[in-house]
């Protein structure tokens, strides 16, 4: 039942932690609003996400987990700022941020980039490779014409693609190939964070690993650090150094990897634990699936948004009354209920208890 | 296919045959009157005498001026805002879409009889040795204003609508993280996205736009004698009907032929430009 903690994936990791992290996100809020009427008024506001607090060192990989809806696309366009954020801190080597503007904006923009789900919507079809690995350059007025040419040669070669890509275009490559172009744009500026937004959900299984290799691969050349969002464990456990799991715009438990698939605290955690496929046909029927239906973003649950479906017993308390952000121990984070939290250990099974008696 | 054929003769015809056809479309023959098809009069003579194939062609070119001219007016103005409206969004986008329909609910011939009206018959146009030269008047223009003032608030539409489905597209978001302006991306990103339905929405507002001006011609509120066009070949004609049929007949079918072929170009246009009917 218990797995055995498995060594940090890449030396300069270890001291991750004793660094000032990278980048800091405060109680952020991102809320939509909901017009109607004839002059478009602010009727409600979906709460994509509400209250979230993480941070991500320099060459760390934070593996952000969570359902369709939950928030977690959001929170990454948050950070990349595609969108302006409700309220909350987002501080980028201790610089917020958040609220900025014009030309600050667009010059911060160099340091974070993003990487889209489906390379067939993320690449301007109109546009030849060549042209569209140019753009960055040309925005932030980097070299003359036939340097960026030479540049965005350059990048091809790094994402594994040969320089006679550059005058073909988006329709003429695979998936696969599509997104190491992706890739490729998303390195243009030499960024320092990068938000992958699933960037293997919408490929073959065969080439999701060569995608995330080469992600791996670059991070340790270029010492990026990702927020990597995806809805598949499996390569979220590959990729992350720590995992957050989100629900409901809330993040609701973090750990390092190894940690969080060891010993999974939140009931919704061991949802979606549970809810990997086994590649064994005996055990089939051994899975519990969730029951219900996620709350409403627009109109959430005071308390734990998870009380309702959760599988383990909760009080009517719970469904009211917020929980709290605790570190359970060290490095892992829960969204606990304040009844609970004294006891907590109570909700284990016995191996479990066994696990955490030292702690 | 066959449109753009019969289109690119019709257009030649106008555009050339002046070279060939040396009558001038106002010179009368009084004494000479309305006579059938001859050999010197392919296209026979109108109650004055005057040549119709030199005032067909006459007509045709500036019908063809005003359906394209009014057209690219339209473009330019509905592409500009539909864009603009709609990759603003939210208020300004209510805005101005309110402005499109406000503008929508003025009924079209009033606003001509009005222009026409307060508008002098003699312009800066006329006295404006370029325009004059292009074969513009001051009742040309106005009918081009106006045409032109009306065409582009579905054109409008049209780019707002598609504009709405492509802004949200992951390469426009990839744009704006990479730094990019809103200007830039409208102009780089968005439109060339969004040319297909416009340029086929384009051909199909010519024909609608020459039709548009021979009925406001037919109705004596635009283009006025001696200029030709076909909405006054067709007024003519139809007034001496009983006379010279042919000064009805002729017209109406290079009228009607022209009208179909540019109908036809912009469904061809639209079949080999939607990806979803290619395989119908």
């Amino acid at each position: 039942m218990v797995e055995s903690v498995s060594v940090a994936k890449h030396p300069a990791r270890a001291d991750a932690e004793n660094r000032p992290p990278l980048l800091e996100v405060r109680h952020l809020a991102m809320h939509f609003p909901v017009k109607s009427g004839l002059l478009l008024r602010e009727t409600a506001a979906l709460k994509a996400v509400e209250g979230v607090s993480f941070s991500i060192g320099e060459g760390e990989t934070l593996g952000l987990v969570g359902e369709s809806g939950c928030g977690k696309s959001t929170l990454g366009k948050c950070i990349a700022r595609l969108y302006k954020p409700t309220s909350g801190q987002i501080l980028f080597s201790g610089t917020d941020i958040a609220s900025l503007n014009g030309n600050v904006l667009k010059s911060f923009r160099r340091n974070v980039q993003m990487i889209f789900q489906d390379p067939a919507e993320s690449l301007n079809a109109r546009l030849t490779i060549g042209d569209i690995l140019e753009e960055p350059f040309a925005i932030h007025g980097i070299g003359t014409h036939r340097e960026r040419r030479r540049m965005a040669e350059e990048l091809l070669l790094q994402v594994g693609l040969g320089t006679s890509a550059m005058d073909r275009f988006p329709f003429e490559f695979s998936g696969g190939q599509r997104q190491r172009v992706g890739i490729a744009r998303a390195l243009a500026l030499k960024p320092r964070l990068i938000v992958c937004d699933e960037p293997v959900s919408a490929l073959d299984v065969s080439v999701q690993s060569q995608i995330v290799n080469l992600l791996l691969d670059l991070q340790k050349r270029f010492a990026l650090s990702y927020l990597f969002v995806a809805h598949d464990l499996a390569v979220v456990k590959h990729i992350s150094d720590r995992v957050a799991i989100m629900y409901l715009g809330k993040i609701v438990e973090t750990a390092p990897t190894a940690e969080l698939f060891a010993h999974p605290l939140h009931a919704y955690t061991r949802a979606l634990l549970a809810a990997i496929p086994v590649p064994d046909p005996r055990k089939k029927g051994m899975h519990r699936t969730l029951h219900g239906e996620v709350p409403s973003p627009i109109n959430p649950p005071a308390g734990c948004a998870f009380a309702p479906r959760s599988p383990l017993p909760h009080t009517p308390a719970q469904a009211v009354v917020p929980p709290v952000w605790k570190e359970i121990s060290p490095g892992h984070w829960l969204e606990v209920h304040p009844a609970t939290t004294e006891n907590w250990r109570d909700y284990l099974s016995g191996d479990e208890r066994c696990a955490f008696r030292d702690r | 296919m066959a449109g753009l054929f019969v289109i690119a003769a019709l257009s030649l015809l106008f555009l050339l045959g002046p070279l060939f056809w040396s009558v001038a479309p106002q010179a009368q023959n009084l004494s000479y009157g309305p006579n059938p098809p001859t050999w010197s009069h392919p296209f026979g003579t109108d109650a004055a005498g005057r040549d119709l194939l030199a005032r067909t062609m006459q007509g045709g070119r500036l019908s063809l001026l005003l359906g394209v001219a009014a057209t690219f007016v339209s473009l330019v103005i509905g592409v500009g805002y539909g864009a603009v409206s709609a990759y603003a969004g939210g208020r300004t986008d209510a805005l101005m879409m309110r402005i499109v329909d406000i503008l929508y609910a003025l009924p079209f011939t009033l606003f001509v009889i009005l222009l026409m009206t307060v508008v002098p018959r003699r312009t800066w146009v006329d006295d404006c040795a370029l325009l004059r030269a292009l074969g513009l008047s001051s009742d040309i223009f106005i009918m081009l204003v106006a045409i032109g003032a009306v065409e582009w608030l579905t054109m409008a539409r049209i780019v707002r609508s598609q504009v709405l489905s492509v802004r949200r597209r992951e390469y426009v978001e990839a744009a704006r993280c990479l730094g990019y302006g809103p200007a830039r991306i409208i102009a780089r990103h968005v439109i060339p996205n969004v040319l297909g339905p416009v340029i086929v929405y384009a051909t199909l507002t010519i024909p609608a736009v020459m039709l548009l001006e021979s009925f406001i011609s037919f109705l004596g509120l635009g283009v006025r004698s001696p200029n030709a066009s076909w909405g006054i070949l067709i007024r003519d004609g139809a007034a001496n009907m009983a006379v010279s049929p042919w000064t009805l007949v002729i017209p109406s079918i290079l009228f009607s032929a022209t009208l179909l072929s540019f109908n036809f170009l912009g469904d061809g246009l639209r079949d080999a430009l939607d990806p979803r009917s290619e395989d119908a």
